[in-house]
């Protein structure tokens, strides 16, 4: 008997991990991420993730949001200047390289971006994947 | 280097500098306008915010190249005799400790101002979040923006 009740338990045990779990991960991720956002990346790209026109690209709905999370890790750890395509818009400012922020602080901000404002990128950018990119 | 004719403050300036010369440094250093403030240099304190083209942004990430046919407005050029509402708010409430921020803040709080004549006060923290004040003095500017939006 005690046997059914722990297998009884076991089972959908497994299927709330591999179901829910993920998916609560990546929401207090977004949560921690747009406090994140907030503080470092908002001034230029604006609360609503449109930019500056024509001086900083939108995040919001943005190609260059679609890019592989290695890219955009690469964005915030390394920074980028020169001239930039995004939507068919050619920019040109200057994104400050922000290798200060921790490998959570990254994740959580780049998960936030990717499914904010009408974005909805799958998969979830894990601390693991920033601290693998980071040059030591 | 390259030619540069900028609108700055109303008036046309000709400027030669790397294209890549943050607007800053052509503001200090080219034309002498040195009521913009260099803070961290990474865009992350807002002491050295400007106008293009009514909009707040950090110049020391902006290439001089970047700028094209916009018109740049610093504080200098806010208004004639340094009495923009935001201005006259900032001497009633007494806003300045130190006053190296000052400079980016009010240039942030004139821009917000111009699109959001009446912000709530959490429109005003998230408005205002990107400028770092050292001295702590958060409390003064917002209430000077307050005063401000009531003023126009």
């Amino acid at each position: 008997m005690i046997k059914v009740l722990a297998i009884s338990l076991i089972i959908p045990g497994i299927f709330l991990l591999s179901g829910f779990v993920p998916d609560q991960t990546l929401s207090e991720s977004i949560k921690r991420g747009k406090e994140v956002y907030t503080l470092y990346c908002q001034s230029c790209h604006m609360e609503d993730g449109k930019g500056t026109p024509d001086i900083n690209p939108p995040v919001a709905k943005a190609d260059y949001v679609k890019k592989p999370a290695m890219t955009l890790i690469g964005v915030v750890l390394d920074g980028q200047s020169g001239e930039v395509v995004v939507n068919g818009k050619k920019y040109n400012a200057i994104m400050a390289p922000q290798p200060y922020l921790t490998d959570e602080q990254i994740a959580d901000v780049l998960n936030y971006i990717r499914n904010s404002w009408g974005n909805k990128i799958s998969g979830t950018i894990t601390p693991a994947a920033v601290k693998a990119l980071r040059k030591t | 280097m390259a030619t540069y004719n900028l609108k700055i403050n109303g008036e046309t300036k000709n400027v030669d500098v790397d294209p890549m010369t943050p607007v800053l440094w052509v503001l200090r250093e080219h034309l002498n306008l040195t009521g913009t403030k260099y803070g961290c240099g990474v865009a992350a304190c807002g002491a050295c915010t400007i106008h293009l083209d009514g909009a707040a942004v950090r110049s020391c990430q902006l290439p001089v190249t970047a700028i094209g046919t916009k018109s740049i407005t610093t504080i200098e050029g806010l208004s004639a005799n340094g009495d923009h509402p935001v201005q006259k708010a900032w001497l009633e409430h007494d806003v300045a400790q130190c006053g190296y921020c000052q400079t980016g803040q009010i240039m942030s709080a004139a821009a917000l101002l111009k699109t959001n004549p009446n912000p709530t006060e959490a429109q005003i923290e998230t408005a205002m979040t990107g400028n770092i004040c050292r001295c702590g003095t958060y409390l003064r500017i917002r209430d000077a923006i307050k005063s401000a939006a009531k003023q126009k």
